[in-house]
């Protein structure tokens, strides 16, 4: 599980301190202060754990090991961010190299690194605290705001033969989801995967390299693609869940889950996101949505405290600073906020102004 | 002005505009409540002394110190419905009377006739202050919060009561005693 999360200089920030909850966390903030990118870092640096902990063959010289895993980072940064070269990762006109710090359960004490070492021409990272591995960390997930079961049939052999546009997360996810079901989901899971059925009206299923949904109430089967693109979101959940790649070791990243939900299928969401975090699972996700953000405060208003909050917001430098809660009133600047504000007001007076000459 | 009292509001109208406390009026206590079709009224019938004639439905709610036990009238469309159904019942109760030349609506007879009479809908809706700025100017994540909602509900609120209206060519307007436009030329206030 990611504890905390350390950057400076890193993309859009000049110095941001993410101390996660074992629960479920929200990142919040308008676009460009750099939500996605603290999701792809713990992501990557996440995957780059998993694979870390793989056995060794102990064939290998110290110096060969040190170069693997400094290499093994890098090749995580690079292929989750798709940059050129690590150096972009750095923030526009800081004097020194981006560095992060990472804690997690499964490391003792933390996993250190800095792309100082990069340059336009070539990427390098040093590893300033090689991890020291209590235990191997589970990979974590990642969720693209984008949809993925409409171009799952197929992805995961063109990504690997073409340079196709996508980050590696898209990759990582169509893998996870061809993983074949569990026989039996855990007990605890299955109401949720009640909840998520119910959602899509249907169970998802992978056939011949597709997924379809066949109704609840029987009749045939629909393929994926002529569902809504909401319900193929909630379809993505309930299939890591029935397949076990989503458990409550792996630490899930989502970047805007309401992305194309109608607000019915997004208060849903939200009680699901928080029936999981009650039951153990690390949720750590980037919204725009304030519907979204609302019905995460009313639902934890008999809870306060079991959500955490981290509001970005661009400072006079357009360095992002982060501002972090347990409850949503306590979060400064939140932009969607301001915006909506400013429309409700704007709508209430149209509306008035439009029979102001009667 | 000439100021008429509605509970815990104040309101006040141009000398010369045609008044009506519709609701306690004679003609509204007696035929209409005795016909016993259990017609509805509004709170005050006026017409602005305005060409081309207007006539203005206007109805009262103060909410203050009673939203928890409005919330789910103003959030379910129950309210609008109630509005639009004592529009509805003050028009034809006031058409019947205009038609019958009852004394107390003679003054307003003529306007209700008019073929080119504009009517519209005025809901004065009044909750709790809301927070406001603070000395710094700086309104706290919590104030808007409280705003948003607020300003939601009314904007909702008064699209669906257009909504309802507007097929019939009826207009409507929602406003506080503090966000009446100095254009419609009357106020309210809280006493």
């Amino acid at each position: 599980m990611l504890k905390r999360l350390y950057v400076r200089n890193f993309t859009v920030f000049a110095e941001a301190d993410f101390a996660f909850s074992p629960g479920l966390n929200v990142i919040v903030g308008a676009n460009g202060t750099g939500k996605s990118h603290v999701l792809k870092l713990g992501y990557a640096v996440g995957v780059y754990l998993g694979k870390l902990a793989k056995p060794r063959t102990g064939q290998h010289s110290a110096e060969v090991e040190a170069f693997a895993v400094q290499a093994g980072l890098m090749n995580s940064l690079q292929a989750v961010f798709q940059t050129t070269g690590l150096w972009a990762l750095r923030r526009t006109g800081a004097t020194t190299g981006p560095q992060v710090r990472a804690v997690y359960d499964e490391v003792a004490g933390e996993v250190d690194f800095d792309l100082s070492r990069s340059t336009a021409s070539t990427s390098g990272v040093v590893v300033l605290t090689p991890p020291n591995l209590a235990e191997a960390p589970p990979a974590p997930l990642f969720i693209p705001a984008k949809e993925v079961l409409s171009f799952f049939a197929g992805f995961s052999t063109l990504y690997r033969k073409y340079n196709l546009a996508f980050d590696q997360t898209y990759l990582d996810l169509c893998e996870a989801l061809s993983v074949p079901l569990l026989r039996e989901p855990a007990p605890a899971l299955q109401p949720v995967m009640r909840s998520l059925e119910g959602l899509m009206g249907g169970q998802v299923r992978l056939e011949d390299g597709r997924f379809y949904l066949y109704p609840i109430r029987g009749g045939e089967r629909q393929e994926i693609n002529l569902a809504a693109e909401g319900i193929r979101k909630i379809a993505t959940l309930a299939q890591l869940i029935a397949n076990g790649s989503l458990t409550a070791q792996t630490t899930l990243f989502w970047d805007e889950p309401e992305a194309n939900l109608n607000p019915a299928l997004i208060k849903e969401l939200a009680a699901l996101l928080l029936q999981l975090a009650k039951l153990g699972f690390q949720i750590i996700l980037a919204t725009h949505s304030l519907f979204l953000l609302k019905e995460f405060h009313i639902l934890t208003q008999q809870q306060p405290g079991s959500i955490r909050y981290f509001g970005l917001s661009a400072d006079a430098s357009d360095a992002t600073q982060v501002a972090t809660a347990d409850e949503l009133p306590l979060l400064p600047d939140i932009v969607a906020l301001d915006a909506e504000l400013v429309q409700s007001d704007a709508f209430l007076s149209v509306l008035n102004a439009d029979d102001a000459h009667v | 002005m000439r100021t008429f009292d509605e509970g815990r509001l104040r309101f006040a109208f141009p000398q010369p505009w045609l008044v009506l406390k519709y609701d306690d009026c004679a003609y509204y206590r007696g035929p209409v409540e005795r016909s016993g079709a259990g017609l509805a009224a509004v709170d005050f019938v006026v017409a602005p002394t305005t060409v081309p004639e207007r006539l203005l439905l206007l109805e009262v709610k103060d909410f203050r110190q009673r939203a928890v036990e409005n919330r789910a009238r103003l959030g379910k469309g129950k309210l609008a419905v109630e509005i639009t159904q004592k529009a509805l019942h003050s028009l034809a109760a006031l058409y019947v009377g205009a038609r019958s030349n009852v004394p107390k609506l003679r003054p307003l007879a003529l306007t209700l006739c008019a073929p080119t009479l504009a009517l519209r809908v005025v809901l004065l809706l009044e909750e709790d202050p809301l927070p406001s700025v603070s000395a710094g100017g700086h309104l706290s994540t919590r104030a808007k919060l409280a705003r948003v909602g607020s300003t939601s509900r009314r904007g909702d609120l008064l699209l669906e009561l257009k909504g309802k209206l507007k097929a019939l060519g009826i207009g409507a307007v929602l406003y506080g005693c503090d966000d009446v436009p100095a254009r419609e030329g009357w106020t309210a206030t809280r006493l």
